[in-house]
Order: C-alpha cells, then structure tokens, then sequence
C-alpha cells in the first residue's frame, strides 16, 4: 500500500501537467514582481480573452496532431469565415443561419484537406498549406481586401458580452476544452485517434479506419476554426480577411508546449491547455512589463524551441 | 527535464529584464475600469505625469517608428511616459493590447489602427474604460464612412497632386521626353485596404491627367499590393516587376508610390530592369528616399512628399492632453476641421517637396 502511495506520488511529481502547471505559476510570479498589475483579475481576464481565439484554433490542432496530422490552414479559415459571416449578416441573413451556413463552409473545407491527404496521399503539412493561401485568397476575394462591418448587437454579443460575469468568448472556450478533453479522454472515438496516431498498422489491424477518424479530425478542425472565426468577427465588429494570419503557427506552439507530439499518439487537450496559457501568459506579460516587440518576436521564438526540445526529451524517455 | 526546463525559463526571463525598455514604468493618473481603484505608483513624482499608450500597426514602418521616437520627445517637455504596442498588422493583436493597456490604467490612448474594420470595437472599448483616444494617419470610423473618434491624418490627397506636379514641373529639365504617350506608364502604388492610401493615389493621378489631359488611360496603372503577404518594398517590388514585365513597350515610367516602402520596393524593381535613366520615382513620406539619397543613388528617385513624424504627433498629444487635462470633450477636438453634420473631425497636416539637393536643409535627424 505504502509502496502504491510512492508510486502514485512520484508519477504526479514527474507527470508533464504538473510541470507545465509550475512554469505557468512562475511565469505569473516574474510578471507579477516586475508588475504589480499583472496579477489582477483584470489581466487574467486578458490573458484568457487572448487565448480564446488561439484557444479553439489549438483544440483542433491538438486532435489532429495527436492522430498523427496536421492543419496548416486554421488560421485562414478563421479568417475566412468572419468575412463570410460579415458578408451574410450584411446581406440581411439572421445571424444564426448565418453562423451555421458558415460552419458549414467550415466542414467543406475541412473533407477538402481530408480529401487531399486520404484521397490524392498528399502529406497533411503540404495540403494543409495550400488550402491555407485558398481559404486566405477567398477571403480577400470574397470582401475585395476590405474589412466587413457588422452592426448587429445580438451577434457582437458573442464576441463581447458576458454571462454571469465571464466573457462569452472564454466561456466557449472552455466548454470546448471540456467537451473534447472528455472525448478525448474517456470515449472510443478518443482512444482511436491515440491508436491512429501511436501506430496505424495497429489501429487497422484492430479494425479501425484510421482515413475515416481522420477525416473526423480534419472536420472537427476546420469547423472549430470556423466557430473561432466567427467569434472573432463578433469581437471585432467586423470580418477582416487578414484576421486570423498566423494563428495556426501560435496553436501548434501551444499544443506543442503542451506535450502533443509531432509524432502523434501522445498528449492531452488538458496540456495544451496549460501551453495555451503559458504562451498568453507570457504575452501578456511581456507587453505588461513594456519589453521591446521586436524582443517579443525573440521571446516567442525561444519558448517554441524550448518546446521541441522538451518534445524530444519527452520521446526519448518514452523510448527508454 | 524539469532541470532543463528550469535553465530555459532562466534564459526567458533573461530576455525578459534585457529587452524591458521601460519596465520601472508605472501607469498613474487617472485608471478608470480598474477594479478597486488604482494606487499610485512610487515611480510617479508630478501630480499631473501621465502614461499614454501607442497602439502601433507595424512598428517595421519608419513612418511609426518616427511616431514612437517624437512622441517620446513630446512626453519629456508634457509630462508623460510613453508606452508602445506593436500590432504587427494583426487585428486581434491590436485588441489584446488595446485591453492590456486599459487593464492598466492608461490615461490616453493614439491608434494607427490595424484594420480600419475595428474602429467601432476599438471606440466601443475606450468608452467603456473610459479612456481618451485619437486616431493617427488612418481614420477611425464605421461602416459608414463616419469617423467615430478625433483623428489627425495626411492631408492625402494634397500630397499625392504634390508629386504630380513635381513631375510635371521637372520632368523636361531631368531630359525626359514625354513626347509619346503611348511610351510612357503613370503608376500609382497603394493598398487599396487603407483609405488613406487609396486617397494619396487618387489625388496623384487626377493631378496628373488634369496635367497631361490627352495621356491614355490605358497607360495608368495603380499596383495593389493589398493581396501579397510579403513586407511592404517585397510587395511593391513583386507588383512594379510585374508591370514592367507585362507593358515592355512602355519605355519610360512615371511612378509615385504612396509610401515611402513601396517606393523603394518599385525602385529596386527598377534597377533590376535596367530601367533607372527611364523614370522618374516619387513618393509620399521621404525617410527612406534621403536614406538613398545619402548613399549616393539620387536615381531613379528623384523627389518625395515629406512630412514629419513630429508635425503629427504634436497635434494628436494636444488633442489628447486637451481630452485628459483640460477636459474638452471629444467632438470639441479640432473645429476647424470639423465637417458639416459630422460628430467628429480629422485635422490635417501635409508635406512639402523634398529632394536629393534640398533634403538637407529641410529633413530634420
């Protein structure tokens, strides 16, 4: 029993959450000394508001990297369907038809990569990147480069109203994190996307069809992108079609930081969580304190590499 | 691993206490929207020091770098600690910062805003937190056109006909022949997502045909680099490139970039054709022309439309002290430029002619 007890300890003490867990409280700590603004319920507001947007974008791409792929195009397709929300809600269309039509341009886009990866065995990173510049150039098309004004109150309530004191946008947040950190963790569905991206000969010989979770995958992505984009234009007030630039870069970073292997088969959404956390966190901090942006862009980039360093030890470790 | 994660926090706070420009920097003053109210900090010693926030588009842009470094100057002789924020042309960045620098308590707020799109969420913002703020080189306004905040930009249009008519005036005395127009381009460079650019390039080409009135249309071009992801002299570059490449019986070229990077994008563009004794360049904002200038190369760009950082900033930091000592209201900001019907207005300021002989006695360093 007593020797139960120090196994279970010991595997807290070396689990990768609990690591992520204190380097975000000794970020805050730093902030907070230099600071003392920073740690106010205020900037922990910002800092969550921040990482909604990313926040969604990084559920996907957790997903999909734990199943062994990769969506390169997130971040456009957040882009592009602010603009087509703007565009629809502008045309006279009621918001939530508007927001369903374009979740629903989402899951198109979402087969499409799938399509390109199951069907044509184009790699996940070169598909993806290349549906990237479409979704990009269908956004700039599809506003003629120019941003979409929305006026409409019910809807910017989605991107900045409350409920019970707590930012819609955190809200979904959450709730996303929690729906699919269950599905993850406790249904079928969850256990064969570890099995597709631990080893696929496996997962096909135990009776799986690892093109059909995948294209699940890539659905789940690109709709959720979607939802992000959505929720961006809300916040905004309008759909910008350079929204959304890069986003995907920041939610592979912190599904990275938060153990998901580029490998596959590994990793929670509850770690990507608290690398979600760390990188805003982190922001924040650094625009807080008044370090230089361009210092910033150095910062970020020395975080990303720590993070596949960590990667490769975590890999190694497993091996051993 | 968690040694080695240890070391690798070490070395990012490391970055952080270097790269701090102004981290002993406290907010003071009035702190509206911050919860339990604000406590002064021990850093401020005047009564009346204020901290005002710049929320900058792309501090890679001279144009806002010069912003950052005049208002800086203009801090000293007012009493105010500058604080910057690099959007890097993001509009969600811009949004995060914008409620970084209200969560602590910024007393004003001057936008070069990322995306015109998000002025109203923008305005939406400070009203709530109750903070002053003024647009600078691009508008802020809705959907509709209508400015939703005071807001001082270029005299746009002014600018753009100053560079026509510099072409028209020097264009014989440089030994250009523009005797046939049907071998002879007028190319404007712009972005056609900024108003304001848009607004530089109307004005130069109008001024131009009224000019040279039997010029053909057909050989009036307007580069639009709003569709390249590359950074501004890539995408002028790529756009000018691919002019030249598809007009080859276009001989000489006439161009006025309305920025100073899309200039020197077009003007390296120019050199890689061999095209430098066949054009003349101008453009709006001279920095990176006198840089040219300085290092010997007065061709193919000849002049530019020069207007100083400090010519702007001076009037945005009156309007905003005005909102934040002495309390004038908003709409009250700028009479004199205030349109008829309209709730706020824009004040102008515009440039003058600079070239590779004048700029010294004129550019400021």
């Amino acid at each position: 029993m007593e020797k139960q007890k120090e196994v279970n300890i010991k595997n807290i003490l070396q689990s990768n959450s609990l690591t992520l867990l204190l380097v975000l409280v000794a970020v805050i700590v730093v902030f907070s000394l230099i600071n003392d603004k920073y740690f106010s319920y205020d900037n922990a507001l910002n800092i969550l508001y921040a990482a909604s947007i990313i926040g969604l974008l990084t559920i996907g791409q957790t997903l999909l990297m734990i199943g062994g792929h990769i969506d390169l195009s997130s971040g456009a397709m957040a882009g592009l369907a602010g603009v087509l929300v703007a565009l629809l809600i502008k045309a006279g269309i009621p918001w939530p038809v508007a927001v369903v039509i374009v979740l629903l341009v989402g899951s198109v886009v979402g087969l499409i990569n799938s399509a390109l990866v199951n069907i044509f065995n184009l790699q996940p990173f070169i598909a993806t990147l290349a549906m990237l510049s479409v979704c990009e150039g269908f956004g700039f098309i599809a506003c003629n480069g120019r941003s979409v004004g929305i006026a409409q109150r019910s809807f910017i309530f989605l991107g900045t109203g409350r409920i019970l004191g707590i930012p819609v946008p955190i809200v979904i947040l959450i709730v996303f994190f929690l729906v699919f950190g269950f599905i993850l963790a406790r249904t079928t569905f969850g256990r064969s996307i570890y099995m597709i991206g631990g080893n696929i000969t496996a997962a096909r010989l135990a009776g799986l069809n690892p093109k059909k979770i995948s294209t699940c995958l890539y659905i789940i992505s690109s709709v959720i992108a979607a939802l992000a984009g959505i929720v961006l234009a809300a916040r905004m007030h309008s759909g910008a079609p350079t929204a959304g630039v890069g986003a995907e870069f920041d939610a592979i970073t912190a599904s990275v930081l938060g153990g998901i292997a580029f490998t596959g088969g590994t990793g929670t959404l509850g770690g990507s969580f608290l690398g979600l956390l760390i990188i805003q966190a982190f922001n924040n901090g650094l625009t807080v304190v008044g370090v230089s942006s361009f210092w910033k862009m150095v910062a970020k980039g020395v975080l990303l590499i720590a993070a596949l360093i960590a990667d490769h030890y975590r890999k190694t470790r497993l091996k051993s | 691993m968690k040694k080695l994660l240890v070391v690798v926090l070490a070395v990012m706070l490391l970055f952080v206490l270097v790269g701090c420009s102004s981290s002993t920097v406290e907010p003071g003053g009035s702190t509206s929207g911050e919860p339990g109210g604000s406590t002064p900090s021990e850093t401020n010693k005047a009564e009346d020091q204020l901290v005002i926030g710049y929320l900058a588009k792309n501090m890679t842009v001279q144009w806002m770098q010069d912003m950052e470094d005049a208002m800086k100057e203009l801090g000293e002789k007012h009493n105010f600690t500058l604080l910057t924020a690099n959007a890097a042309s993001s509009p969600e960045t811009q949004m995060n910062q914008l409620q970084d620098f209200i969560t602590q308590g910024v007393d004003g707020l001057v936008i070069l805003i990322a995306d015109e799109g998000i002025a109203p969420a923008v305005i939406d913002k400070c009203e709530e937190a109750g903070i002053p703020i003024v647009g600078e080189s691009i508008r802020l306004i809705d959907d509709n056109g209508n400015l939703v905040a005071p807001c001082v930009e270029l005299s746009a249009n002014d600018c753009g006909s100053m560079c026509s008519q510099w072409i028209y005036d020097n264009y014989a005395s440089l030994g250009f022949d523009l005797g046939d127009f049907s071998q002879v381009g007028f190319v404007t460079i712009t972005n056609s997502t900024i108003r304001n650019n848009e607004e530089r390039c109307d004005g130069a080409e109008n001024k131009f045909l009224e000019l040279f009135p039997d010029f053909p249309r057909k050989n009036v071009f307007r580069a639009d680099v709003a569709g390249e992801t590359a950074t501004y002299n890539e995408a002028a570059y790529n756009q000018m490139a691919g002019l030249i490449t598809a007009n080859p019986n276009i001989k000489t070229w006439l161009i006025v970039g309305s920025l100073e990077e899309y200039a020197q994008g077009a003007c390296r563009a120019i050199e890689a054709a061999g095209l430098v004794d066949n054009t003349i360049l101008t453009s709006i904002g001279g920095e990176r022309a006198t840089d040219e200038w300085d290092n010997g190369l007065t061709k193919p760009w000849y002049a530019a439309s020069y207007y100083e950082a400090m010519d702007c900033a001076s009037v945005v930091i009156d309007g905003l002290l005005a909102m934040i000592r002495d309390g004038v209201a908003p709409e009250d900001l700028y009479p004199e430029y205030k349109a008829p019907g309209a709730k706020y207005a824009a004040a102008k300021f515009s440039g003058q002619m600079i070239t590779y002989e004048n700029y010294k006695d004129i550019v400021r360093r």
